[in-house]
């Protein structure tokens, strides 16, 4: 009688904890949903509302103007290439400095690791940072994106726990063999650093890809330079969106497009990447966050 | 007599300096792969130090720096005493702060204990992945799928209707008194399955004997929840707490100005979006200057302030 209660227990508690995940669940993903739907309805059908989980309309009339106007296909390359350019690049600096701030003979190296860790704390503030930039050059540049946010510090202290908890016998039998120090980082310790390094790539690459914030500040005037978050951005802060009579139509779109149609469906180019590479980089994640937890 | 312990000395510091050169020497490869780093963090971190000096002048873009006459604290003045700003961005961001903290900490330490006892593992793990995925796209993402939610002929306003609760479609993006509403909402939406990660994580160094010891004396689920998960939750509640003190005037930049318009702006504005607006777009750079200033020591004081308590609690610092 026993073992019965407390099983039907358990089932329904297994039940309610589903049901509770299934409304988490929906709740997160639907609004993704809703807006691919919406941006694949006919934009003028899709006014009168009532779309909720299929097109009525199905349409690829606002993808094909979304991208023929606006500048999309550039601001996808500059998204790319900043994704690219600058993961790689933050990754090579950002874990040569954690090697080298590792090793525990280096001298001044307190003093080096005090140097770079302020930095998280304490800045110059926007209107200083800006003004630096501007005289070192940096505006309206496709490099702004990329040099001054080179260095990761919360990274550089992820990769440099990790290299200090490899076995030190390493350094020693390469030093036996007279390798250098270049050698030893790039051949032995990189190599051996893969998990971290996966999972810092993985945040620069996306913290890349979200940004616009750097793109209206420093390259305000070079609209050639910004990325898509910035251009979906600049059509959240327009009341209302390009319609037909500011831009060039292709010549057989026959339609009334709608400011909420074109906002949906650059909401979803936007998106579609991080969706696409997300579930291949999602095992790393958990990883990621225990490392800085270890941290801590 | 008393020159003999100089005469010692001597050689001892020129070997400690000998010592020291031939360091730099054996070390001539690590010192070049720091190098470019140490140009870089002084350049890009602490060049801009220098701009601080813009808050104690009169400056006006276009004019050398040099010629901008000094106005001592004049600036900081402005913002503290003589300006609305003060008090209405600092409400805004503690306001805003604090709801989320007491709205979402709940929700998270549940959601947390219903992924943990989740028996279904292919089910459990599916979900879990979505519930990450808010947290990887961008504000500008989310505000894109908002703004569509609640537009006028937004599936939450078409709801609203159906439901009888409303005959006209509301405002929501536009109305001021639902600009913290949106605030808390979308920020809870965002972080809420990321921040589970910490709690599953505290919960796995829960001593699974406790567990079995009270499954032997005949406690169910929720009693083991109540007795153990939660207690063992209990340290990393007050760390995460205290943590969140140390933020409390630290606002979301990206989200703040995604969502504030001209006519939520009494409640959609922080200081990092005043700063923004004054510094760059009115090109008031000194003001703005001394607003950040006060904000990076404000905060600067409050991580100081949590990491002693911090240390006080648990004998060891976060820092």
């Amino acid at each position: 009688m026993k073992i019965r209660k407390e099983s039907f227990s358990e089932i329904l508690f297994n039940w309610t904890a589903a049901f509770i995940l299934l409304i988490m669940g929906i709740l997160m993903l639907y609004p993704f949903y809703y807006l691919l739907v919406y941006s694949l309805n006919e934009p003028l059908d899709a006014m009168r509302g009532g779309i909720y989980f299929w097109p009525r309309k199905f349409s690829f009339v606002n993808y094909r103007m979304v991208w023929a106007t606006n500048n999309l296909p550039q601001a996808a390359f500059i998204s790319v290439c900043r994704a690219a350019a600058g993961t790689a690049l933050s990754l090579l600096a950002t874990s040569m400095l954690a090697y080298v701030l590792s090793r525990p003979h280096l001298v001044f190296r307190k003093f080096f690791n005090r140097l770079f860790v302020i930095t998280m704390y304490v800045s110059g503030g926007l209107i200083p940072y800006y003004l630096t930039l501007s005289k070192l050059g940096f505006l309206d540049t496709f490099w702004v994106y990329i040099i001054p946010g080179l260095i990761g510090i919360f990274n550089m202290i992820l990769i440099r726990t990790y290299i200090q908890e490899l076995p030190s016998s390493l350094w020693e039998s390469a030093e036996v063999d007279g390798a250098k120090e270049y050698t030893i980082f790039f051949r032995i310790i990189l190599p051996l650093c893969t998990p971290v390094l996966a999972v810092v790539s993985i945040f620069s690459a996306v913290g890349q890809w979200n940004s616009w914030f750097d793109a209206t500040v420093f390259n305000r005037n070079s609209p050639e330079l910004w990325p898509l978050q910035l251009i979906l951005m600049n059509m959240l802060k327009r009341t209302s969106v390009a319609t037909s009579r500011d831009v060039p139509l292709p010549k057989d779109v026959l339609v009334t497009l709608t400011p909420e149609s074109m906002r949906a469906s650059i909401t979803m180019i936007v998106t579609v990447p991080i969706i696409l590479v997300y579930p291949f980089f999602q095992r790393y994640f958990t990883q990621g966050i225990m490392l800085g937890a270890i941290k801590g | 007599m008393s020159i003999s312990p100089i005469q010692s000395n001597v050689p001892e510091v020129t070997s400690k300096k000998k010592n020291l050169l031939s360091k730099i020497i054996s070390q001539k490869h690590l010192l070049i792969m720091l190098a470019p780093c140490l140009i870089w963090v002084i350049l890009f971190c602490y060049t801009p130090l220098w701009g601080w000096y813009l808050a104690f002048v009169r400056y006006r873009p276009g004019f050398p720096i040099s010629s901008a006459p000094w106005v001592g604290l004049e600036n900081f003045d402005r913002f503290l005493f003589k300006s609305l700003d003060f008090g209405r961005v600092m409400r805004n961001t503690i306001v805003v702060n604090i709801l989320t903290l007491i709205i979402s900490m709940p929700l998270e330490i549940s959601l947390a204990i219903v992924i943990y006892e989740m028996r279904f593992k292919v089910y459990k793990r599916v979900m879990q992945t979505i519930s990450y995925l808010p947290y990887f796209i961008s504000w500008v993402i989310v505000g894109g799928i908002f703004f569509q939610f609640l537009s006028m002929q937004g599936v939450v306003n078409n709801l609203l209707i159906a439901l009888g609760i409303t005959k006209e479609p509301i405002m929501f993006l536009g109305m001021p008194s639902m600009a913290w509403p949106i605030l808390i909402f979308t920020r809870i939406w965002k972080n809420l399955g990321w921040s589970t990660i910490v709690y599953l994580g505290a919960m796995g160094g829960i001593d699974p004997n406790l567990y079995e010891a009270a499954y032997v004396d005949g406690a169910g689920r929720m009693k083991r929840i109540w007795h153990i998960t939660l207690p063992g939750l209990a340290p990393t509640i007050s760390v995460l707490l205290i943590l969140a003190a140390g933020g409390l005037i630290s606002g979301s930049f990206e989200q703040v100005y995604v969502f504030q318009n001209p006519a939520n702006m009494e409640y959609a504005d922080t200081i990092d979006t005043m700063v923004f607006r004054m510094g760059l777009q009115q090109a008031n750079f000194s003001y703005a200057t001394a607003v950040g200033i006060f904000n990076t020591f404000c905060s600067l004081a409050l991580l100081v302030f949590v990491n002693a308590v911090i240390k006080r609690i648990n004998g060891r610092s976060l820092f």
